[in-house]
């Protein structure tokens, strides 16, 4: 996509690029947790 | 032949860098509101001298300098170099003025760890400085962030063609509009955007975590230009860690992840293009190397017996991750816990990921992940070339800004010199703080990297009582890494050509 210079953001653009980014974050999280609580299992560690 | 410069190309840089100089001023009259209204005294001198020595240098330039010659590439880079250097010296007399910095050399390298959205800090006694100074080291971050240049270039231009000279050599060259004004314009949009919304969730995270609504706003803001900046100065000596508060740690990380992207991303999200994310070279770099690092992180930490519990890697693993690819540096961690519980693996994992650092064109250190992976994939083609017949024509592509783009020599050049430079910096820089007999390698590498990758993790050794010979390899890494090495290379060019170049006819 080729930005459009004459373009001027309306008001909720912003709302949706920070929605957007919380989601890519929301996402790391739960990607990490499955490899943490996978390491967790593989590490076996003594409890 | 080597030419060299004229007067009047020296009369051109000293007329920016005053530009630059009176921008600071301009900055610090902020913080001296702050301070005047709150009655801390001794601050509001300190930033009334500051900002007077900026705005006499920057008036006295402006009224005897004044040109109309056109700025060209050699002397925007060098005066980009200079400008993070002059700047981090005058920055620093508020904060040598406050008496919390054990030297003039100390306060001039929070100023350039500042500046240079590091985050390593020497500070005495962070924990009862003057309201006004912390709001202003964290504003120095935002300063050098989104580029006291750009700060210039929106306060005292109205043109955008030879401003464009002086934005480019900020290591920043991705073009999101098509002008430099414009570019700058939606870059502030985007900062204030997070600003409003960002600041407001910290408000409210800080409040559940029993804050007081003045403390609040001021570790609120504080925070947000630490995280989104990419900076990692705090408000408190503990940096992270102090809150013990999981809502606030999840604030801080989608204000990392925000100042990770570069600002190509940014404006394909806001215009509802989130497939770019998963198309971007420097994205898909990104998660392999993070997953892979994570990975080895847990790996490293669950061998090590550090952690037991997935809640606990996540909460110190992910966060330390996380603020070490966005370069910010926030810790959850002591910096001691690296060296004595983390194992060897684990810090190693995060050395790494601190070298790579974020993506181009975003406020993030380190080598950037779009050199990473056009560097990978020079080295598929290589692969490629060698298994298919002599005469195949073995063209790669990848996509990068919303486009598909031919991989070509001169990039793969131009990429591979940036990741070389910055290896040889890190090494050199783990070289000389061995040299000290203090530390291990584990020690120096792990603060080199932070150093020069303009991350501000630190396993311990940047401290007030650090030798200053240490200080002054951190200070200038720090320079060389922020400006990406070619504007700082250019102004050595420059010198070089200042002493031995023939006079121009």
């Amino acid at each position: 996509m080729r930005p459009d210079p004459d373009h001027r953001p309306p008001m909720w653009e912003p709302l949706r690029g920070i929605g957007y980014v919380a989601l890519l974050t929301g996402c790391v999280i739960v990607v990490g947790s499955i490899i943490a609580f996978a390491a967790l299992v593989v590490g076996e560690v003594p409890r | 032949v080597i030419l060299r410069p004229g007067a009047d190309d020296l009369q051109l840089i000293a007329l920016y860098l005053g530009k630059v100089l009176l921008g600071l001023g301009a900055m610090m009259l902020l913080p001296a509101v702050l301070a005047l209204s709150l009655g801390e005294w001794n601050s509001f001198t300190a930033f009334v001298i500051g900002a007077a020595l900026c705005v006499v240098l920057g008036s006295v330039s402006e009224a005897t300098l004044a040109t109309r010659r056109p700025l060209t590439w050699a002397h925007g880079m060098a005066t980009v170099a200079l400008a993070w250097l002059v700047g981090s010296i005058l920055a620093a007399v508020p904060m040598y003025l406050s008496g919390h910095y054990g030297s003039a050399l100390a306060a001039i390298f929070e100023a350039m760890s500042g500046l240079t959205t590091t985050g390593l800090s020497v500070i005495n006694d962070l924990d009862h400085t003057a309201v006004s100074m912390d709001v202003y080291r964290h504003l120095l971050h935002f300063a050098g962030g989104q580029g006291i240049i750009i700060v210039v270039l929106s306060l005292f231009s109205a043109g955008g063609g030879q401003m464009g000279t002086l934005y480019v050599s900020e290591a920043r060259d991705e073009r999101i509009l098509p002008n430099v004004i414009r570019t700058s314009r939606f870059i502030y949009l985007v900062a204030a955007a997070y600003l409003v919304v960002g600041t407001a969730a910290l408000f409210a995270a800080l409040l559940t975590s029993g804050f007081t609504p003045s403390r609040s706003v001021f570790h609120a803001v504080n925070l947000f230009l630490a995280s989104f900046d990419t900076g990692g100065f705090s408000p408190m000596q503990a940096s992270a860690i102090y809150y013990h508060s999981f809502p606030v740690e999840i604030a801080i990380m989608v204000l990392m992840v925000a100042g990770s992207l570069s600002f190509g991303l940014h404006f394909a999200l806001w215009r509802g293009d989130p497939r770019q994310v998963f198309r971007h070279l420097e994205t898909r770099t990104l998660a392999l190397t993070s997953t892979v690092l994570f990975t080895v992180v847990c790996y490293g930490l669950v061998r090590s017996g550090t952690y037991d519990t997935t809640s606990a890697l996540v909460r110190k693993g992910l966060f330390t991750l996380v603020s070490s690819i966005s370069s910010a540096g926030h810790q959850v961690n002591v910096g001691d816990t690296y060296l004595t519980d983390w194992g060897a693996l684990a810090p190693a994992a995060i050395v790494v990921t601190m070298a790579i650092g974020g993506m181009a064109s975003s406020t993030a250190g380190g080598i950037k992940a779009i050199r990473v992976g056009i560097t990978a994939k020079a080295l598929l083609q290589d692969i490629r070339r060698i298994l298919q017949p002599e005469a195949a024509l073995v063209l790669t592509t990848y996509e990068t800004g919303g486009r598909r783009q031919v991989l070509r020599d001169r990039t793969v050049r131009a990429a591979t010199a940036v990741l070389l430079l910055f290896t040889v910096t890190y090494l050199l820089g783990a070289l000389i703080g061995l040299a000290y007999g203090q530390y291990d390698i584990t020690q120096t590498l792990f603060e080199s990297v932070s150093a020069a990758a303009n991350m501000g993790l630190s396993i311990g050794v940047t401290s007030p009582e650090m030798p200053n010979g240490l200080m002054v390899t951190y200070l200038v890494q720090m320079w060389l890494g922020r400006l990406e090495f070619v504007a700082v290379l250019a102004l050595f060019g420059y010198l070089i050509s200042l002493a031995l170049g023939r006079a121009k006819a």
